[in-house]
């Protein structure tokens, strides 16, 4: 019996053994355990730290400022008056009053009177006899012609002397036509005197072209043929009506004949006489320009702009003597060979202006490096034109880009990578930049864009996050 | 005599067969625990290096039929690529590419020609896991 109780003992001891055993690997497997999950949830900890870290690209800069200065000056219309500093004169041509004329009527008589009016003013006054004076109208000058007839004949005259006249009349307007500045009268004439073969005498002949308005206003002009014996003459009478456009309408052309018989003698005294009008024309003259003079100059400047520029602006400094100088500023467009307008400006005398103007796009505007720029000078007078600037300013892509990168989470930053990446290129670029809080670093990379592209800007950070951006290599259009 | 002497050696008997047994039994159990605390010592710790590794593909393309892929080991541990795969097919194992915590490579492989976009998987010496697109430059 007592064995028996020592074996159970001796059993009690190595099962208290085996499970003190069991129990000690138990706690220390769960000791791991909880090590692993602590490990885990630093882990976790770590990687949500990291999950905040925020860059953010702020600004990038590719481009530099050039002020360009022409290589070359020339003035291809006026001249240079000095060199330092460049001053321009114009050249200056008079252009005349221009006027057009138009016909108010023109009367040929070939189909009659034609609305002439004949009024006898005093007819000759011999008794016993034939002397009239009388309308004609028949076979003339160039076809047929309106005039008057002298016709005398008497029987016995020892010396008569006696004085006639008779005159046709004509209304015409002008029918609120505008701008007539000139108003010119033209009628053709012929006299003709035959004596009888007995007959001599003096006979003078006065004819008048006559305007005159509704009130009066009265212009003419006068020839005066004076026969002794079978004479003829012809011309024509040319009078300037201007004066009476002041005056009212309708307005009268009067073509008057007068007829002065000086010693008419014979046996019988036998005279015919017939003064004749054809081609009467009144015409109006219409102001087109008033005449004027034109001041022109013009002034070329060639820059050698870089061949990596993106944009450019004309930068125009000066002053000119004279207002209303209209300048226009050009530049040569070489993909289609011809000067383009890009801005306009009027001067005001004596006061300095400032023209800034882009050119753009400017690969429109330049080729192997060249740019040229003209500025046409307009003005009715004399200036001149002083330069003080004549530049282009130039923004061009540089070698470099300048990232700045904004650290935006409360963490501290370490950036290590950047890449640059386009379709056609990718480029990392190593770095060790530690951003703090808030705070901006500027990173600048050996990288030379091209005008134009657009580039994946990537950042990678110490604890491998990955932020992106875009950036645009800009050319103006 | 003999019936005095039995009970003792019956006695005895009994005592080593019970402490033969139980140290029999004692000596296993020690034994068997002895090997799972170093099985689980060592999944413990691989799970711990498994965490500790960390890597990220900085940026990865394609180019003149090669696959580029830069590669930074952002964890605590050395990271080292075990196997590639380009859209589901494994185009590179047992890659001898290793990196110290902190440090960044280029990892340049051989790929068909005419590959222009497309999956990369790699796969880490302790089994994680990094997922990137690809796309052709044309450089």
């Amino acid at each position: 019996m007592r064995s028996r109780g020592q074996a159970t003992a001796i059993g009690a001891v190595f099962f208290v053994l085996i499970v003190a055993l069991l129990l000690s690997y138990l706690l220390w497997a769960m000791e791991q355990v909880r090590d692993l999950e602590l490990e885990i949830l630093k882990r976790e900890r770590e990687r949500v730290r990291a999950q905040r870290e925020k860059l953010i690209v702020t600004g990038y800069e590719y481009t530099a400022f050039r002020v360009v200065e022409p290589s070359e000056v020339s003035v291809p219309l006026g001249s240079k008056e000095s060199l330092r500093p460049l001053s321009v004169v114009p050249i200056c041509l008079k252009v005349s009053k221009e006027v057009a004329e138009k016909p108010v009527f023109v009367d040929d008589f070939e189909e009659g009177a034609n609305g002439w009016k004949y009024t006898l003013i005093k007819d000759f006054t011999c008794y016993l006899a034939e002397c009239r004076l009388l309308s004609y109208w028949g076979r003339g000058i160039d076809g047929s012609s309106i005039g008057v007839a002298a016709r005398i004949t008497i029987p016995f005259s020892k010396s008569y002397n006696d004085q006639a006249a008779a005159m046709w009349s004509k209304s015409f307007s002008l029918r609120n036509v505008s701008n007539v500045n000139a108003l010119i009268v033209n009628a053709s004439y012929k006299v003709t005197s035959s004596f009888g073969s007995r007959s001599s005498g003096t006979i003078i002949w006065t004819l008048r072209l006559i305007t005159i308005s509704s009130d009066g206003i009265t212009t003419s002009t006068t020839v005066r043929h004076t026969h002794r014996g079978n004479e003829e003459n012809s011309g024509t009478l040319v009078l300037n009506a201007t004066k009476i456009l002041k005056g009212r309408e309708p307005y009268k052309v009067v073509l008057r004949v007068d007829i002065e018989v000086r010693g008419l003698k014979g046996m019988p005294a036998v005279y015919r006489g017939l003064a004749l009008f054809d081609n009467v024309a009144v015409i109006m003259q219409k102001l087109v320009s008033q005449g004027y003079s034109v001041c022109r100059a013009a002034l070329e400047a060639e820059y050698e702009v870089p061949k990596n520029a993106v944009s450019g602006f004309a930068r125009i400094t000066g002053v000119f003597n004279q207002s209303m100088v209209l300048s226009k500023v050009l530049a040569f467009d070489y993909s289609s060979n011809v000067w383009r307008e890009i801005t306009s400006f009027v001067s005001v005398r004596e006061e300095e202006f400032n023209i800034i103007t882009p050119v753009a796009p400017l690969e429109k505007y330049t080729r192997e490096g060249k740019l040229k720029v003209m500025i046409v000078m307009n003005s009715f007078t004399p200036f001149k034109l002083t330069i003080s600037d004549l530049e282009i300013n130039c923004t061009q892509v540089t070698d470099k880009i300048n990232v700045t990168i904004t650290n935006a989470c409360l963490e501290y930053v370490k950036l290590v990578s950047v890449w640059i990446v386009n379709s056609s290129y990718v480029e990392r670029f190593d770095v060790s930049e530690v951003i703090a809080p808030g705070e901006e670093a500027t990173v600048s990379l050996d990288f030379a864009p091209s005008s134009g592209s657009s580039y994946l800007l990537r950042l990678v950070t110490s604890d491998g996050n990955i932020f992106d951006d875009y950036i645009f290599i800009g050319s103006e259009e | 005599m003999s019936a005095g002497v039995s009970p003792v050696i019956a006695a005895l008997l009994l005592v080593v067969i019970v402490v033969t047994a139980f140290a029999g039994v004692y000596l296993w159990v020690l034994q068997q625990l002895e090997t799972y605390r170093f099985l689980l010592k060592r999944d413990i710790f691989e799970s711990k290096m498994a965490l500790a590794e960390s890597g990220v593909v900085e940026f990865a393309w394609i180019s003149d039929s090669r696959l580029y892929v830069y590669l930074r080991n952002v964890g605590e541990v050395n990271f080292c690529v075990l196997d590639v795969f380009f859209n589901g097919s494994l185009i590179a194992n047992d890659v001898e590419f290793c990196l110290p915590p902190g440090e960044g490579d280029l990892l340049v492989l051989p790929l068909g020609a005419g590959a222009k976009y497309g999956r990369v998987k790699i796969v880490t010496g302790r089994f994680n896991e990094i997922e990137v697109e690809v796309a052709r430059i044309e450089e």
